[in-house]
């Protein structure tokens, strides 16, 4: 069924069309992807992966669980054939992986205790007030305050979303750099210990699109799942899937969205 | 008081927003099967590395300076290098040169080179301290050296080097919550994911750390307590 769309295949392609699953690798960072009770996807990124696996014909999958960090090592030691956990498209990571084409468009922000006592909105005022500025290692935000001009000894850096806020929580770190959907999740949770904020008070240039990773060894797979999202991006089941997890229409990439744009430039 | 002053924020937070028999309730079924991975992971790490300790050992004290040679370099290389960072390069980086072993047998593999490299100096250790008198009295038997290691050298080793290798032992059931981070489903990996999830850390972590002592506690070091009875019987020391 898939076959067909495959002229010429690659090993993730030869793979799937022996009918074997597709292995789909993630880390924990809601909303954007993270297991549910028995490692089901759950999160926009898989939800919407799904959608466009169905349409290419692919319903049989598996998951696997990973640290953030190890996510790009993990699918070259070909653990899993996909990186659904949401990952922008950066010229670091281009280098190393393929991205498929945009599946949205995000900004990041800062979580900061409530009443924001230091006044901190950006990468600029970290510096001003000396802040301990907490993020994951591996995250875009690492390369983001180091390109703004945040001194090492300010940041700490952690093994992914839950221990941003565990750090939070500690008080080990005054504010917490994330994307703004992680930021908003942290702070539903927080009973209102924390605020996150205007993600428009972040350098502009730190907004970015996310695409999904694949293996630079697998090119045909490439084309036929940028092909099958084409037909889909922004559908009503496209939108209906990723709903529940927050993602709108503001969040869909826009009409000039380039993966090649953004792995030149991000 | 120190003990209390430190028990009591633990027990409270324990006691805060959920109950925690609520929680137990709802998460022990996931963290028991957490646990039965766990249980399985330090099993298969535990008989590679009593094997891979045996053999090893004996090889250090071998006369063969190439097969000394052998032994020594494992025991350096496994020794001398970071666990964590052993289990990483097997899983991430054994698969780009084409060998490519599942998370759990990864894991075992980690831990068995690790463990068996110390396990080997504590049977060489053990083997060296059998009484001179037994070497020399199983020479005056006119037994063959492989006979006077099989007969009367061996068995001896047994009761020495017991007590230390359960000590080992329950070091490994312990170091194999680091498989967690080469995605096997433990019981630290369950724990993190129910973290995650819930933010209960307290509840959490606190079951997990129960967990492990109940299984070394109860279960582990019952068995190796045992294993040293049965082995001081054998040569005629209980």
């Amino acid at each position: 069924m898939s076959s067909a769309f495959f002229a010429q295949a690659d090993e993730l392609s030869d793979r799937i069309n022996a009918g074997e699953p597709i292995r789909l690798g993630f880390a924990t960072a809601i909303p954007w992807a993270y297991p549910g009770d028995n490692g089901e996807p759950l999160g926009f990124v898989n939800a919407l992966t799904l959608v466009v696996l169905e349409e290419m014909g692919i319903t049989n999958y598996e998951t696997s669980v990973n640290e953030w960090a190890g996510l790009i090592p993990g699918l070259q030691a070909k653990r899993y054939d996909i990186i659904t956990g949401g990952m922008y498209i950066l010229k670091s990571r281009c280098e190393n992986i393929n991205f498929s084409d945009p599946i949205g468009l995000f900004g990041d922000a800062m979580l900061v205790p409530a009443g924001n006592p230091k006044g901190i909105h950006n990468y600029q005022d970290v510096i001003k007030t000396s802040a301990t500025l907490v993020t994951g290692a591996g995250f875009n935000t690492v390369e983001a305050a180091k390109k703004e001009g945040v001194p090492e000894s300010q940041m700490m850096l952690v093994a992914g979303e839950v221990e941003i806020l565990a750090a939070m929580n500690a008080g080990r770190a005054d504010a917490a750099v994330q994307t703004f959907f992680g930021a908003k999740e942290h702070v539903d949770k927080s009973n209102g210990k924390f605020e996150v904020t205007d993600p428009a008070d972040m350098p502009d240039w730190t907004k970015n699109w996310v695409g999904i990773g694949m293996r630079k060894s697998d090119p045909e797979f490439l084309a036929a799942f940028n092909e099958a999202m084409a037909k889909v991006i922004g559908g009503q089941k496209w939108m209906a899937a990723t709903a529940p997890y927050g993602y709108t229409e503001f969040q869909l990439p826009g009409e000039d969205a380039s993966t090649a744009f953004a792995c030149a430039n991000r | 008081m120190a003990l209390r002053s430190c028990l009591i924020p633990f027990l409270q937070q324990l006691g805060d927003d959920v109950s925690y028999w609520g929680f137990f309730v709802e998460y022990a079924p996931k963290m028991a099967s957490g646990a039965m991975t766990t249980a399985m992971v330090m099993g298969c790490s535990a008989l590679l590395a009593a094997v891979i300790s045996l053999i090893f050992g004996l090889m250090r004290l071998s006369q063969n300076w190439g097969v000394q040679a052998a032994a020594t370099v494992y025991i350096e290389f496994f020794r001398g290098t970071s666990l964590l960072v052993q289990l990483y390069w097997i899983y991430y980086v054994l698969p780009l040169m084409g060998l490519t072993l599942s998370p759990f047998m990864s894991g075992v593999l980690a831990l068995g080179l690790n463990f068996g490299a110390y396990g080997a100096e504590i049977v060489r250790g053990g083997v060296q301290s059998v009484p001179r008198g037994q070497w020399e009295a199983a020479l005056a038997l006119n037994m063959s050296p492989a006979q006077r290691m099989r007969r009367i050298i061996v068995p001896q080793t047994f009761t020495l080097i017991l007590p230390p290798m359960a000590n080992l032992t329950v070091e490994l059931l312990k170091a194999t919550a680091l498989v967690a981070l080469i995605t096997v489903v433990d019981l630290m990996f369950v724990a993190k994911q129910i973290n995650a999830t819930t933010w209960l850390s307290a509840q959490v972590f606190g079951t997990a750390l129960i967990i492990y002592y109940i299984m070394a506690r109860f279960a582990l070091i019952p068995f190796l307590r045992w294993l040293e009875v049965l082995a001081a019987r054998k040569v005629g020391k209980a």
